[in-house]
């Protein structure tokens, strides 16, 4: 009976200590790899541009595969600029350039550079419009992105050809939904 | 000893079961995603706490102590016990899982109420992942005189219209169904004396969930959403006609009642209907003449403690009247509701009467701001749209306090004029109406040219569309829309507040035109007249001849 009593005894000790491994086990951080050349990851993403009359957005979906998701949007960001089909405008001037980014919560902070606000290249209420939702609609293609907040050489920059806020994070406007 | 072990290992193993329980799951009800919810998974199937994610099922629900009270948006109602293992749903037994109280809240089986309501459940333990979807039951297609009917059948109302449309190369048609699955079921073949060549189904998306009905052709075709039915047994029909795009004829579907709020409502004429609507007020009555009968009986079924208390369709030879009770005065306005026909919105009266109306005129860009400008033509000077637009507002000013209304404008001079800031005079003076006014430029120079009116909210489509009527009545150009945008000054200014471009600046005809001051002040007055009509003082202008 004593003997039976140590065993259980033992077992029980056992399955404590497994136990109490596993919960480690499972709330230990998982480190992951830094990404590297050789990693690399695909995303499904939805490249959207303004149509030629810039009168509706047009939906393109593609997988991109890139080391890092800095290296996503700078490859987004290119595509945006030149659109592969000849009934596409482009959505992003030509010479921006990706200076940083970074996500508070479900929105992504795009810093850009000066050609980002190039007053030519956003005249006219609904081309502006067309264009700046190109991007955010692009973009907020990404996993877990609401909105895209814009920043002009780390500030934020005033409207946007006299058209557009840039102060605040910038939703998807469902009335162009591609 | 013994003891004291079998307490901490309880404790240990019910640490470890509350872990594995309460893991966040992404619960995607219909069209709606509602994730991190605290669904427990340790029961025969997910539990998830009662909530708002039931109200995306557009359900009615009462927690009593011993179960919960529902009721669906067929009106059929259930009771749903703790110890309910079979819930009667419209006459059908359901097998279920009883539901599950801790703490006071009750916790819902989702495969079983699936399963009550006539949704799919499909399930993943290890992503965590739950989807209540409305499941895709038949496909029927039939030739009818405006061309080929398709009617879809599906096991639970969905949330919102479909949205249809149309592709080229090659033509076809589709519908897309938010919150659908697709089920297996044979497709109908498409009738034979219409360009159709072929009927397709797919799972378009699997977050939201979607299908997509697709119809090929041999040559373009147009698809409008023609009516809705709710089913005798708690699901859904919705009609499709699809017809040759050349084909302009009208037609009236159906008129449903999509909204009724103690403040607003708005019936759903389904259709293509050209011709405006006459809509007469009689004390709390309206009613809605409309040119022809619809194919399918009305839909009231959002009828309940709203602005209309009742409302009915009466038919008249070839034409119908929709005639609306309200439990209060208010005012009705007609629009166009996309491609789905004609929204008649109804608002309660406003209590504020105001003796005299205040706009605010938004004269668009200014100092560092230029604008648009005009390409450089010989030795003409080149126009900026700043300038353009500051003194088709001083023209505006003019004409609107001939007529009695009060003006602020956002700037009286060449100054940088933030955007927020340009909203919040207009806002801080509590408004009436605020018009930005713009001038349009196209990337190609005279590649674009005409008059556009842009808007918000919808109590700000009945003053686009007023002011977009008189301006290509007054400037005689080319309409490219009343298009609904969120631009930020009329998306955040509360007031019916709209964005006119009535030219293009870099347009070579158009840049003429607008060197010539009589062309400007024509813009103001188109302007003026707009507001003026949208208030109902149009006579006044009338009076004096303008």
């Amino acid at each position: 009976m004593q003997r039976g009593l140590k065993i259980l005894t033992v077992a029980f000790s056992v399955l404590v200590v497994a136990v109490l491994l596993a919960i480690f086990a499972f709330r230990s951080p998982v480190k992951r790899p830094e990404p590297s050349q050789g990693l690399r990851k695909t995303w499904q993403v939805a490249l959207c541009y303004p149509d030629l009359k810039a009168s509706r957005l047009v939906k393109v979906s593609i997988s991109i595969s890139a080391v890092s998701e800095r290296r996503l949007i700078e490859e987004l960001l290119e595509r945006l600029k030149n659109p592969e089909a000849p009934d596409l405008s482009p959505a992003l001037p030509s010479g921006v350039r990706l200076l940083s980014f970074q996500r508070e919560g479900d929105i992504l902070v795009l810093n850009l550079s000066s050609e980002f606000t190039q007053p030519d290249f956003w005249q006219g209420s609904d081309v502006a419009h067309l264009r700046l939702q190109a991007i955010v609609y692009t973009l907020t293609s990404l996993p877990n992105t609401r909105a895209v907040r814009f920043l002009v050489n780390s500030q934020t920059p005033e409207a946007l050809g006299g058209h557009e806020e840039l102060s605040e994070a910038i939703e998807p406007d469902p009335s162009l939904q591609p | 000893m013994r003891f004291r072990l079998n307490i901490t290992v309880a404790f240990l193993l019910a640490l470890l079961g509350v872990a594995v329980a309460q893991t966040p799951t992404k619960l995607l009800v219909l069209g709606e995603t509602f994730s991190d919810l605290p669904v427990f998974w340790d029961a025969e199937e997910p539990l998830a706490p009662v909530g708002s994610w039931l109200a995306a099922l557009k359900l009615r629900w009462a927690v009593r102590d011993d179960g919960i009270e529902f009721e669906t948006p067929n009106r059929f109602k259930f009771f749903w016990s703790k110890a309910s293992t079979v819930v009667t749903v419209n006459g059908r037994n359901v097998e279920v899982t009883p539901l599950y109280q801790r703490d006071d809240v009750f916790l819902v089986p989702l495969v079983s109420l699936a399963r009550a309501l006539g949704l799919t459940a499909i399930v993943n333990p290890e992503r965590k992942v739950v989807k209540l979807a409305s499941p895709l039951k038949s496909v029927e297609a039939s030739r009818v005189d405006l061309g080929c009917l398709v009617s879809l059948v599906f096991g639970y109302p969905l949330p919102t219209f479909p949205k249809t449309g149309v592709l080229r190369q090659p033509d076809r048609a589709y519908a897309d169904f938010v919150g659908a699955a697709l089920g297996s079921m044979n497709l109908p073949s498409p009738p034979e004396s219409l360009p159709l060549t072929n009927f397709r189904l797919g799972q378009f998306s699997d977050d939201p969930l979607i299908v997509r009905f697709v119809a090929d052709a041999n040559a373009p075709l147009s698809i409008r959403v023609m009516g809705r039915e709710l089913t005798k047994d708690g699901g859904e029909k919705w009609h499709l006609i699809l017809q040759p795009a050349e084909n302009r004829s009208q037609w009236f579907g159906q008129v449903l009642l999509k909204e009724n709020n103690p403040t607003r409502a708005i019936f759903v004429l389904v259709g293509r209907l050209e011709s405006k609507l006459d809509i007469r007020r009689e004390t709390n009555t309206l009613v809605v003449a409309v040119p022809m009968k619809p194919v399918f009986a009305p839909d009231f079924s959002a009828q309940g403690d709203g602005l209309v208390k009742n409302a009915f369709l009466a038919s008249e030879g070839d034409e119908a009247r929709l005639v609306i009770e309200l439990s209060e005065p208010a005012n009705a306005y007609w629009q166009i509701e996309g491609d789905l026909g004609i929204a008649i919105v109804i608002e309660a009266a406003s209590p504020r009467q105001k003796q005299v109306r205040l706009v605010v005129v938004d004269a668009g860009h200014g100092g560092k701001d230029p604008g648009a400008m005009s390409p450089q033509r010989g030795d003409k000077p080149r126009l900026i749209e700043k300038d353009l637009t500051l003194d088709i507002a001083f023209r505006l000013k003019r004409l609107l306090e001939g007529a009695g209304y009060k003006v602020l404008m956002t700037r009286t001079d060449d100054t940088y004029v933030p955007l927020p800031e340009r909203v919040a005079i207009a806002n801080g003076a509590q408004a009436d109406a605020f018009v930005s006014v713009h001038l349009n430029s196209y990337p190609q120079p005279g590649g674009q040219w005409g008059t556009e009116v842009y808007y918000w909210t919808p109590q700000s489509y009945p003053l686009a569309e007023s002011i977009y009527r008189h301006l290509l009545a007054l400037l005689g150009r080319k309409g490219n829309g009343i298009r609904r945008r969120q631009l930020y000054v009329v998306r955040h200014t509360t007031m019916p507040s709209v964005l006119v471009e009535p030219c293009y600046l870099n347009h070579p005809e158009e840049e003429e035109l607008l060197r010539s001051e009589d062309f400007r002040e024509r813009i103001a007055l188109a302007i003026c007249r707009g507001i003026l009509e949208f208030f109902g003082d149009l006579r006044v202008l009338e009076r004096r001849g303008e």
